[in-house]
């Protein structure tokens, strides 16, 4: 399989994230302890005040990384990262973005991602006998997912009720992902406490 | 840790998908092409969404399932189903014990957190 967009980087992305791991020797070693979880939030409650997210901060985090690389004696990563960062990538610096990626959507958007999934579950989007796309849970889902959506700047589109697609890029070619927002019914007798 | 029905299948996905797009913006990587999250609606039952959608929008040149056990969904280990017919009451076992109940949850795809079988004996009624 050939990918030659920038996809790649979130899809990388995506298989790092809650692996808590990263592969490779030498300087990915060093990239890997500085983007682990602790010296993570070291990093951001030291430099970037609580709550705060987007474009500059992100530069910020970045820069930061690769000053503690440079500081570790690993110029050659953080020179990668720079010039991948600059738009310039080759294989060696995706993995690396890839995982600053994800270091910085996990410091930075932990609290926002934790109430985010926990208001998507108090939706209770099993079948009934209304078809789902109908079904008032799951159009209440929908609505609050587009104004997630809209709120992280990302696009969204609402076909019937079948299908949401969300996205970012406007290029020509679409690398997609699918989730779902159904779940299994409960016998809620065996739960303790409603979502 | 967040428990809830969607928890891990599959909405925890969805968020981290959305959060990890945002993610991307905040980069100022430049963006040649579209990356695309499709949400479905009704992958447990019918799926009646995807197929919908297909027959008026182009899929995706790849596209990878995100469903269960995030983040990248390789594939199910596959389950196998018993099912054992017997008219109520009957003793095919010649176990002197005669089914008359049987709770077991709701589905074969959901594992119950509990199971009940109610027999008779003798005209004994235990469970």
């Amino acid at each position: 399989m050939k990918i030659k967009f920038t996809a790649l980087p979130l899809l990388l992305l995506l298989t790092c994230i809650q692996s808590g791991r990263a592969g490779g020797a030498g300087g990915d070693t060093t990239l890997t302890r500085i983007l682990e979880d602790k010296s993570s939030e070291f990093i951001s409650t030291a430099v970037v005040p609580a709550g705060r997210t987007g474009p500059l901060v992100f530069k910020q985090y970045a820069e930061l990384v690769m000053m503690e690389l440079r500081r570790s004696g690993e110029k050659r990563v953080a020179d990668q990262l720079e010039r991948c960062l600059n738009g310039q990538y080759d294989v060696a610096c995706r993995n690396r973005l890839a995982w600053m990626l994800h270091a910085y959507a996990r410091v930075f958007y932990r609290d926002d991602i934790i109430s985010a999934t926990s208001r998507l579950i108090q939706f209770r989007t099993f079948a009934t006998d209304v078809r789902n796309r109908l079904n008032p849970e799951f159009v209440r889902q929908k609505t609050y997912l587009q104004g997630l959506a809209e709120k992280l700047g990302l696009g969204f589109r609402d076909i019937d009720g079948f299908v949401q697609e969300i996205w970012v890029g406007d290029g020509g070619e679409s690398f997609g992902l699918m989730v779902h927002t159904d779940v299994r019914p409960v016998e809620e007798k065996s739960w303790t406490s409603g979502p | 840790m967040i428990w809830g029905r969607g928890a891990i299948d599959d909405k925890s996905a969805l968020v981290a998908i959305m959060y990890g797009m945002r993610a991307l913006l905040d980069s100022g990587l430049p963006l040649r092409n579209r990356l695309i999250l499709l949400v479905g609606s009704d992958e447990e039952s019918a799926n009646e969404d995807i197929t919908t959608y297909l027959k008026s929008n182009a899929p995706p040149a790849k596209t990878v399932v995100v469903d269960f056990a995030y983040p990248v969904f390789c594939a199910e280990k596959g389950w196998c189903g018993l099912w054992l017919k017997t008219s109520r009451g009957a003793d095919a076992l010649q176990t002197g014990l005669n089914l008359v109940d049987l709770q077991s949850g709701l589905s074969p795809s959901i594992v119950p957190g509990s199971a009940t079988a109610t027999f008779t004996r003798r005209g004994i009624r235990s469970a």
